[in-house]
């Protein structure tokens, strides 16, 4: 009785959700035939912003843990894909599937490991991985070395056009990815996994005398962030072309990081807003720079300043971001008015 | 004499000669009892005035003295009782402010801890405001008593008075 | 022989590391910090000790040159940025992770700041003795007087600050203040100038880790540098396995891990250099997670 009663309430929550997502594919259907080559390329940029973001805040914002390594992670994700394209010829989707899941089992045994650590101790080992990974390219020849690895998703289809680019093809694929996962990291942070990883952040004794098993939790946690980060690593290369590793330099981690917290690190609602300041960054830099007629070592470093810079603004004075300091300022206004 | 304090921040309490004891405010567990009663006089920056004053207390305290270079989480509560307020005459204060030093010790030590504030009080000239639960014991040695019920003085007076009056006897002993 | 030299050059670079774990205990001890940006910290100081052996010419000058400037700037960094981040964000769901998160962002900052002021230029500082080896008995050791100076050097600066640390009057605000901030103010102590002192002894301290690995190293300063990334995550791995709260564990842990480091590379693999760190960091997490000397309780931050 009481479950048949239970599932259609499930069933009608999930697909509420969904009608947002489908909505906002249509519109981004309609704006990428209307702008330029640079903004479609810079819209895949922020479509795979906004999903290694969300592994971000999946990861820190809701189980508390913090990974500086998640640079790393995009870059196996990105090496599982090209290589399944170059050695098995795959066809794109099941490169981009055995990229998610390369990854996730990468999470799960950095997670396992990090299990016992909190705080700057994890912070310090993603730290010391994401230093010390991709540099491993190096040693084995499947994986190219220095130059890396092509990466080649093929021509968009004839069937879309003749005047479909390959800027758009990459949009497309990407931000089809994006409301995807979003929905799906969405859906999995409502559940009750994200409610258990928010008792884990907030108090891990508490959480633990609830009968929640921290270790299993944390560990899927990393786990999946990791599969989400996999996958932006391989939307990453398929926007550039090549897998190397100095696609994936520490800065990376930095800015994921970054993004995460412009973004409000504890919800995902303004995830957007992260990916698309990361992307502005660099051009509001270039801007800047060439107005003050600067140095090339000026307008090389001034991107990853203002990054930085903001970093440290937001931690400091915006912490919980902008998003859930609007709601906090709305509630109080509404608790006054009471 | 006469100067304001409200508001004053914590670090200067001490500069204007007050010692507040409180056996959770008062020994930091991590360091030695020596560093503890060092940490008494640090502000007065004198190293030889520090350590005559170290030998003043261990004389007052033996106990002390015997576990002078342990970490201080080592102590009983009874030593650790003595510890603060060792540490708080190291800096040669005017007023001491004591916190329920009785709590949570056996009786006996806690006569000989009573016994040691009054010597000290008679002995360094100093004054000593006692917050106590344990009513009698304290007014034994006091020379005047104050009785607060709920954040209001009830009885202000001479300290034997206070004992003799049974209200106060009543009210802490119950006849 | 060559078993012998792996042990001299662990020994020296593992003494360097030890520096800068060190760098990091103090900053622990003081504010209940990890502070990521040390070793860029540590890189800045470089570069001032940089252009005092362009003015001066001379080695000597130039490292208390970086000893100050590394002290002066930390103090500024606790003053403004420290504060600031204790006063705003110590509660709240990013309470935990909001220290290092800043503290990431001022390596951020420091680094492309290097890089805009200084990026064009050949940096290079070399050392005031030579780094070829010494010769006995007709074999070259690997050892060199610049080894054997970096390694006399950190063992008097270490003395040092143990003697400061446990015989002076300002040794005992820092430990106290450390421990007890509360207990600290009332005896006196101006706690938020000690901590402020705390994280000037690091920057000093880091200052010279980093101009001993710049001139230990081939002599290029540069934030892109292999050197650097050693430098940054050995710091606080060394200080991991040491045990974040002993500044006798980060002296263990430094050489421990330079010793450590160097034996895989010269008995394993070459390539193995960067990940190394890593799986040693995870090895020692393992078998002892409060790190040789750390009490149980340093470990949840």
């Amino acid at each position: 009785m009481c479950l048949a009663q239970r599932r259609p309430a499930v069933h009608k929550r999930q697909s509420r959700h969904i009608i947002p997502f489908i909505l906002g594919g249509v519109v981004l259907y309609f704006v990428s035939g209307m702008v330029d080559e640079l903004r479609v390329y810079q819209g895949a940029s922020v479509a795979v912003y906004v999903i290694a973001i969300s592994s971000i805040i999946l990861l820190t914002g809701y189980s508390g843990q913090v990974s500086l390594g998640h640079g790393a992670l995009m870059a196996v994700g990105a090496y599982a894909a090209a290589v399944a394209r170059i050695e098995l010829h795959a066809p794109i989707i099941v490169c981009f599937i055995i990229a998610v899941l390369t990854a996730a089992i990468g999470g799960a045994l950095l997670g396992a490991a990090a299990a016992r650590l909190s705080g700057p101790y994890l912070a310090g080992a993603t730290l010391a991985l994401a230093i010390g990974l991709p540099s491993l390219a190096n040693q084995f020849k499947i994986l190219g070395g220095e130059q890396g690895l092509l990466f080649d998703v093929g021509f968009p289809p004839l069937s879309l056009g003749q005047d479909f680019t390959q800027y758009k093809w990459f949009f497309w694929i990407a931000a089809l990815a994006a409301l995807i996962s979003m929905w799906v990291i969405h859906n999995i942070l409502s559940s009750r996994y994200g409610r258990t990883w928010r008792a884990i952040r907030g108090n891990e004794v508490a959480a633990q005398l609830s009968g929640i098993n921290i270790a299993r939790s944390k560990i899927l946690a990393f786990t999946i962030s990791a599969g989400i980060a996999g996958l932006a690593g391989a939307l990453l290369s398929m926007t550039i072309g090549t897998v190397s590793p100095s696609a994936f330099p520490l800065t990376l981690s930095f800015s994921l990081l970054t993004g995460a917290v412009l973004s409000g690190i504890t919800t995902l609602g303004g995830v957007m807003i992260g990916a698309v300041v990361l992307v502005a960054i660099p051009e509001f830099a270039d801007a800047v720079a060439s107005r003050m007629g600067s140095s090339e070592k000026v307008t090389t470093n001034l991107p990853g300043f203002l990054v930085s810079a903001l970093l440290i603004v937001t931690v400091l004075f915006v912490p919980n971001g902008p998003v859930e300091q609007h709601r906090a300022r709305k509630a109080k206004k509404a608790a006054l008015k009471k | 004499m006469g100067n304001n304090v409200l508001g004053v921040k914590p670090e200067m309490l001490v500069r204007a000669g007050i010692s507040h004891v409180s056996e959770g405010k008062s020994v930091v567990p991590e360091l030695s009892v020596r560093d503890n009663l060092e940490l008494g006089a640090i502000w007065r920056r004198n190293k030889k005035e520090s350590q005559e004053s170290i030998d003043r207390v261990v004389s007052i305290f033996p106990r002390l003295g015997e576990r002078i270079e342990q970490r201080s989480d080592t102590l009983s509560g009874g030593e650790r009782q003595m510890l603060a307020i060792g540490r708080a005459i190291m800096s040669k204060p005017q007023l001491l402010l004591l916190d329920e030093p009785s709590l949570g010790l056996a009786p006996l030590v806690v006569e000989q801890i009573f016994q040691t504030i009054r010597e000290l009080a008679n002995s360094m000239n100093l004054t000593v405001l006692l917050v106590e639960q344990n009513a009698i014991g304290a007014l034994k040695i006091a020379d005047i008593g104050i009785v607060l019920n709920l954040g209001k003085v009830v009885a202000a007076n001479n300290a034997q008075t206070l004992i003799d009056d049974p209200a106060v006897r009543a009210a802490y002993l119950g006849y | 022989m060559q078993l012998l030299n792996t042990f001299l050059i662990g020994i020296t670079a593992g003494s360097i590391y030890s520096l800068m774990a060190t760098s990091m205990v103090l900053v622990w001890r003081s504010t209940r910090v990890v502070n990521f940006a040390q070793a860029g910290m540590a890189l800045l100081s470089s570069y001032f000790g940089y252009e005092a052996v362009s003015k001066f010419h001379s080695f000597w000058i130039a490292l208390p040159v970086a000893m100050i400037g590394g002290a002066v700037f930390s103090a500024f960094v606790e003053m403004v940025l420290i504060r600031l981040l204790v006063k705003h964000s110590s509660t709240g769901p990013i309470a935990a992770v909001a220290p290092i998160i800043a503290t990431l962002g001022l390596l951020g900052v420091i680094r492309a700041t290097v890089s805009m002021v200084w990026g064009g230029q050949n940096v290079r500082i070399i050392g005031p003795v030579s780094n070829d080896g010494y010769t006995i008995n007709g074999t070259t050791l690997v050892f060199s007087p610049l080894k054997l100076l970096i390694l006399v050097t950190v063992v008097i600066l270490m003395l040092a600050l143990t003697v400061l640390f446990k015989k002076t009057n300002i040794g005992l605000a820092l430990r106290a203040s450390a421990y007890a901030p509360e207990i600290a103010r009332l005896a006196g102590i101006k706690v938020d100038w000690v901590r402020t002192l705390g994280w000037a002894l690091a920057g000093a301290t880091g200052a010279v880790a980093g101009m001993f690995q710049t001139v230990n190293g081939n002599g290029t300063l540069s934030p892109d540098s292999i050197d650097f990334s050693l430098l940054l995550v050995s710091g606080f791995i060394a200080a991991v396995i040491g045990g974040l709260d002993s500044l006798v564990g980060a002296v263990i842990g430094g050489l421990v891990l330079g010793l450590m480091i160097s034996f895989v590379l010269m008995y394993i693999s070459g390539g193995l250099f960067f990940i190394a760190p890593f799986v040693i960091l995870l090895l020692v997490l393992f078998i002892r997670p409060q790190g040789v000397f750390g009490a149980k309780a340093a470990r949840r931050a």
